[in-house]
């Protein structure tokens, strides 16, 4: 059961688009799990551009509430159509950038590589941003609504056919990498390459002198002795120190191993077609993929660069050319230095001696970066294509402790910080104002939910009841009428986040334009109060015997569930159910036990906007399905949506998944985490923030400094 | 005496040794360095991820056996990768070290300074209202924690001292008046004899404090700081004649001689001297020489001045020249003030309250001295608050004792200065133990500085230490170990070699 278990979620953690480790979370990490979750699930994508349309009457709004894929069959061989967002057409001419802001964030850029999944991080991703290369690779951003938004002005996504799925991206001439190397189809193949999945060989692993070597079947590196015979790990005569000795080698893998997946782009096995200007590459989906917009092909690592470092070509379109063929011959000779190069090349704690390894196609260069402390980003002179930036020099400080990143600001060494939100924090930004900073509290991509585990003999497992599925709905829905929602939100959300309303939807962020439609019609109105009359009232139908003890597992190093917990124990106490204090410092695993608790509270963060995505939360051994929910229904919808076309269809389908997960008892949902944003306005304006990944430098090109 | 060093180190590096297996098997149990890969979404990637760390660090074998796995690559220079960024640890070890360094450096000989004279001035006059005050706040600083001494110290010395120098850098009168009585009180204090001198004494403190903190807010100089030849010229005398009372005794009149043409010298160079300053080749290492040639000058004038006691001559001008030296250097770094503070990226503000430098301050080598000033102040406060306590109240006890010794009795008795009794037969002897409380502190200090890097954000070696610790991240703790338990171990070697020189009693041999 357990190696099925875990063979499907490794199947459906292939499904992860854009997931983001939720490194950014600080202090308070051990509150949020990442996954393949979005609960912003349908609502944002944008629908068919003006440029394309300009008969619509839509204003942009209504655009963006029209969920998802713009993919109309009118959008189809529109050269710059909606392929990967709204094309913005041209931007208006700032003028000369002049002036810097000093942004802190919590943790450290540690690769240049934000498309590995090691690499994948908020603390790469926003420095990434400011150099063109977050995101969208260039193609694409979120505006401030999570509107996907194309910048036609680097390149445009032409959707070719729906019918197999078909894009051609294009990078448009004279759009280069701070090198001034054209950035053309080789670093979108690199990046296809790369990610696909298609070109891993196999099993490798590192070996402790540094060598990616062939891997036995226990994992461990195999061991070639001088002779070149392999020689199993346990007559190894490894020395004192675990050594190899001397003439001993390990086995170097000729596997090609890229540490990268992209549920998408596994879906294209042709290679891409490439333009006879070698400007741009058509890539083919063998089926439908429905968050194609934001997971078809960019711009991540410069080919000529890898193939520079990886097969030692110096000229740039040799390079370039060699790692095209490289992936179109399957050369695994030539795509293994690739892939050891692309994983771990662009690690970084300081400033590389190459200065290839950090290059930008976006605004700002890198000019600085001290060891894990401070980053300089210089506004790029050559930088046409795309909003230009108003502020010349952006400084990018380290800062861990939220206490002196307050106090930083307050002493003006800093303009903007985005600390993990608490009241005493919001007190004593608040208390800034006098120096002209800002607060803006708003919320962020996590949200807050109880979990109940269906498969485990628990109170929520039928099998408990001898198989009884209705006795255990009963008690499941009994349990969550308990749970005080409204009441969590008052007292613990609404002081750090005025604004801050209950999360009654599954997969939909809060005030996401189709929110209010699927919060009202989902069923989520059932849990709306605390209900102990109807608990005890289902709990006696059902013939079960209170008390019901229930153990509860949430995170002990974080006082907010602490609290929560706490209202939540006291309220279901009243309806005979008696909770178990289940708080542990290693929760995060401990959900994978499923026979440690009954019930959880955690959070999830999301790093997309993508739509099929919360399959592996709700979906039959989903990997974020802890729970072990499975519902034939739900599975059908899910298998659906995935090929749906159509916004109202993707809406429709993914109210009917809320309505089975409500009807099921699956768990409710609480609250969106809120997030603090404060800024000097007396140094910089035009500072907003969005709930996703890059947060607070989504629109860093609207910075103005004083 | 070689044989002895020998002796110690051997046993300083099984104290190492030892320790470290201890430390080592506290961080094998403390948790598991993988935890962080639960936050790896892709399965694959996660195994892929465990398996590279786990080869790295060995976490398959047992960790007593890891300790020696460990221990061999140490010995090769190689303190192994982090876990979580998979990076070498040893790649920033020694940036990090000189910025410990820099910042522990500053605190323990400020705190020894400031903490000895403090100490022997309040044996000196023991139950003196001096006294009560600094014991009353020696205490209080002792018992406050460093984290949060330091937020309050960012929020005043930092935050409201910036915003003070903005609004013109006014004292205002009250402050004046009170910092005035409180100097005066001082003096009082310190002073010794007939009341009427005490009173003359105390009067004269409360005056010259007054008057200077008026001339200060009045013409705004902390904004643009500086001394000038004049205010040289006076310090020179004041050195001059301070150091020679200490050293020599005034009654020494080849000594004071001496000590004032040396201190002519010293003015009168300030002229040249800063056209050598603001040479653009001017760094650390000339600056360092300069020191050396002053303090050369200062022998040399000492024994030119020839007679029986030239030693003591040369000696008491060495020490004039250098702490001439050191106000000179001030001021020259004074006059940059100015300069660094209105730079576009100090915004008015000197006083930082995080990192150790402005990495994108271009200027001169006294525009990024006063930088490095402006980044140390805080955190070395915090960190002199921890030792200054442990320094005052471990040398007044020890120079009381030493004064009821017999053998002061018996100096006093045969009629020698006050200033022979205490400086030679009080001060002496009372450092004594004083040696082993540095040794003993040095170690504190490290400590402290991991809290302090801490909330100053300071990169440094005490911030690898509380990463690797949150993250149970063995090799960057370990690293941080090693370094700090082979400075402390070098420490109490030094202490135990000072025995010798401060004691002719002990004698370090076989």
């Amino acid at each position: 059961m357990v190696n099925r278990r875990r063979s499907m979620r490794f199947i459906s953690a292939l499904a992860g688009a854009t997931l983001i480790i939720a490194a950014c979370s600080g202090d308070d990490d051990g509150d949020v799990l990442t996954g393949d979750t979005s609960e912003a699930g349908d609502t944002t994508e944008p629908a068919g551009s003006e440029v394309t349309e300009p008969t619509t009457a839509e204003p942009d709004t209504s655009e963006a509430g029209d969920d998802s894929v713009p993919a109309g069959a009118e959008e189809v061989g529109v050269v710059g159509g909606s392929g990967c967002g709204i094309p913005h057409g041209p931007y208006d001419d700032p003028g000369e950038p002049s002036g810097e802001v000093r942004v802190a964030w919590n943790d450290p850029l540690l690769s240049f590589n934000t498309n590995s999944s090691r690499g994948n991080a908020t603390a790469n991703a926003n420095p990434a941003y400011l150099m063109g290369l977050g995101n969208g690779g260039g193609f694409w951003y979120y505006d401030q609504d999570l509107n996907l938004i194309n910048n036609d002005q680097f390149g445009t996504c032409t959707i070719e056919s729906l019918d197999p799925l078909s894009v051609t991206y294009r990078i448009n001439e004279g759009v280069t990498w701070s090198d001034g190397t054209q950035i053309d189809a080789a670093d979108l193949v690199l990046y296809w390459g790369a990610t696909s999945t298609h070109f891993n060989t196999g099993e490798a692993v590192i070996a402790p002198d540094g060598t990616t070597a062939e891997a036995d079947a226990d994992g461990l590196p195999i061991v070639l002795n001088p002779e070149g015979v392999e020689v199993p790990d346990a007559e190894v005569p490894y020395t004192e120190e675990g050594a190899l000795p001397e003439g001993w080698t390990y086995k170097e893998s000729v596997d090609v191993t890229f540490d990268a997946a992209s549920d998408s782009l596994a879906l294209v096995t042709q290679f891409p077609e490439i333009s006879d200007d070698g400007l741009a590459a058509t890539i083919t989906w063998d089926s439908f993929y429905v968050d194609f917009q934001l997971a078809g092909l960019l711009v991540g690592n410069a080919a000529h660069v890898v193939g520079k470092n990886a097969l030692g070509i110096d000229d740039p379109a040799a390079a370039k050319q060699a790692v095209i063929d490289a992936f179109q011959n399957n050369d695994a000779a030539a795509l293994k230095p690739i892939s050891e190069f692309w994983n771990t090349g662009f690690d970084a704690t300081s400033l590389p001696d190459d200065p290839d390894l950090y290059l930008s196609t976006g605004a700002y260069v890198l000019t600085s970066y001290d060891e894990v402390s401070q980053m300089t980003f210089e506004a790029n002179p050559d930088y046409t294509w795309g909003p230009r930036p108003r502020v010349q020099t952006i400084v990018y400080r380290i800062i861990g402790d939220p206490t002196a990143a307050v106090q930083a600001l307050e002493n003006e060494e800093i303009d903007i910080i985005q600390p993990q939100s608490t009241a005493d924090l919001l007190t004593q930004v608040e208390g800034l104002a006098g120096r002209g900073v800002e607060a803006l509290t708003g919320d962020t991509g996590t949200y807050e939910h109880v979990d109940l585990m269906f498969d485990n003999g628990g109170p929520f497992d039928p099998a408990t009841y001898g198989g009884d599925e209705a006795t255990a709905l009963a008690v499941r829905q009994a349990f969550l009428k308990t749970i005080p929602r409204q009441g969590i939100v008052d007292r613990l959300i609404v002081p750090l986040n005025p604004d801050a309303q209950l999360r009654d939807s599954f997969t939909t962020v809060v005030g996401a334009p189709t929110y209010d439609e699927i919060a009202a019609e989902n069923g989520s109105a059932e849990y709306a109060d605390v209900d102990v009359d109807g608990a005890i009232a289902l709990l006696e139908e059902a013939g079960v015997e209170t008390p019901i003890e229930v153990r509860f597992l949430f995170a002990d190093n974080n006082p907010r569930r602490a609290n929560e917990f706490d209202l939540i124990s006291a309220s279901a106490a009243e309806a005979g159910f008696t909770l178990i204090d289940g708080r542990s410092p290693t929760w995060g695993q401990d959900l994978n036990t499923n026979t440690l608790y009954d019930a959880s509270l955690f959070g999830w963060q999301s790093t997309s906007v993508a739509v099929a995505d919360t399959e592996a939360n709700f979906g039959t051994d989903g990997q974020n399905n802890y729970g072990g929910y499975s519902s034939e229904v739900v599975d059908g919808l899910y298998e659906q949506l995935k090929t749906s076309t159509d916004a109202d269809e993707q809406k429709q389908l993914l109210l009917d998944i809320e309505k089975e997960l409500w009807a099921d008892g699956f768990g409710v949902t609480l609250f969106q985490h809120p997030g603090l944003t404060a800024f000097n306005s007396t140094y910089v304006s035009g500072v907003s923030a969005i709930p996703l990944s890059p947060t607070v430098f989504w629109n860093f090109w609207e910075w103005q400094a004083a | 005496m070689t044989t002895f060093i020998l002796r110690r180190l051997v046993a300083a590096f099984f104290i190492v040794l030892g320790s470290s297996f201890i430390v080592y098997m506290l961080m094998a149990n403390a948790g598991d360095p993988l935890a962080f890969t639960t936050e790896i979404a892709s399965p694959t990637v996660r195994e892929t991820v465990r398996a590279s760390v786990t080869d790295a660090l060995n976490l398959d074998v047992h960790p007593v056996a890891r300790y020696f796995l460990w221990l061999g690559d140490v010995f090769q220079g190689d303190f192994g990768i982090s876990a979580r960024t998979q990076q070498p640890v040893i790649d920033d070890l020694g940036g990090r070290l000189l910025m410990t360094l820099k910042l522990v450096g500053a605190a323990t000989v400020l705190s020894i300074l400031v903490g000895i004279s403090v100490g022997i001035v309040t044996a000196l006059r023991q139950y003196s209202g001096f006294d009560y005050t600094t014991t009353f706040f020696t205490f209080v600083f002792f018992s406050l924690p460093v984290f949060w001494v330091a937020v309050i110290l960012k929020a005043v010395g930092g935050i409201d001292f910036n915003d003070w120098l903005r609004d013109g850098a006014e004292f205002p009168a009250w402050l004046i008046v009170a910092t005035g009585l409180a100097a005066g009180g001082i003096c009082y204090s310190i002073a010794g004899g007939p009341l009427h001198r005490r009173l003359t004494i105390g009067a004269i403190g409360a005056g010259v404090v007054t008057a200077i903190l008026a001339y200060i807010s009045s013409t705004g100089w902390i904004l643009d700081p500086g001394f000038g030849p004049i205010v040289i010229a006076l310090f020179a005398v004041g050195i001059a004649f301070g150091v020679t009372a200490i050293m020599a005794g005034l009654g020494n009149r080849k000594a004071l001689h001496s000590a004032l043409t040396t201190a002519a010298i010293g003015v009168v160079t300030w002229f040249p001297l800063q056209l050598v300053f603001d040479d653009d080749g001017m760094n650390i290492w000339r600056l360092f020489g300069l020191g050396i040639v002053a303090i050369a000058v200062g022998s040399i004038v000492g024994y030119a001045y020839g007679g029986f006691d030239k030693g003591m001559s040369a000696r008491t001008s060495a020490v004039v020249a250098l702490l001439l030296s050191c106000v000179i250097f001030v001021d020259r770094a004074m006059q940059s003030w100015a300069e660094y503070s209105s730079s576009s990226v100090i915004r008015n503000r000197p006083i930082k309250t995080i990192g150790d430098r402005e990495v994108r301050l271009e200027g001169s080598f006294w525009v990024v001295t006063n930088d490095t000033f402006s980044h140390l102040i805080l955190p070395t406060v915090a960190l002199m608050l921890i030792s200054l306590a442990t320094y005052t109240r471990y040398s007044r006890a020890s120079m009381l004792e030493v004064l009821n010794q017999d053998y002061i009795r018996t100096a006093r008795a045969k009629g020698l200065t006050e200033r022979t009794v205490v400086i030679r037969h009080g001060f002496r002897n009372a450092m004594i133990p004083l040696a082993t409380i540095v040794a003993f502190d040095i170690g504190g200090i490290l400590g402290g500085a991991v809290i302090t890097e801490t909330v100053f954000e300071w990169n440094a070696m005490g911030r690898l230490f509380q990463t690797g610790l949150l993250s149970l991240d063995p090799n960057p703790v370990m690293a941080f170990f090693v370094v700090i338990a082979t400075f402390a171990v070098i420490a109490n070697l030094l202490a135990d070699l000072l025995y010798a020189v401060l004691d002719p009693r002990i004698r370090i041999g076989s």
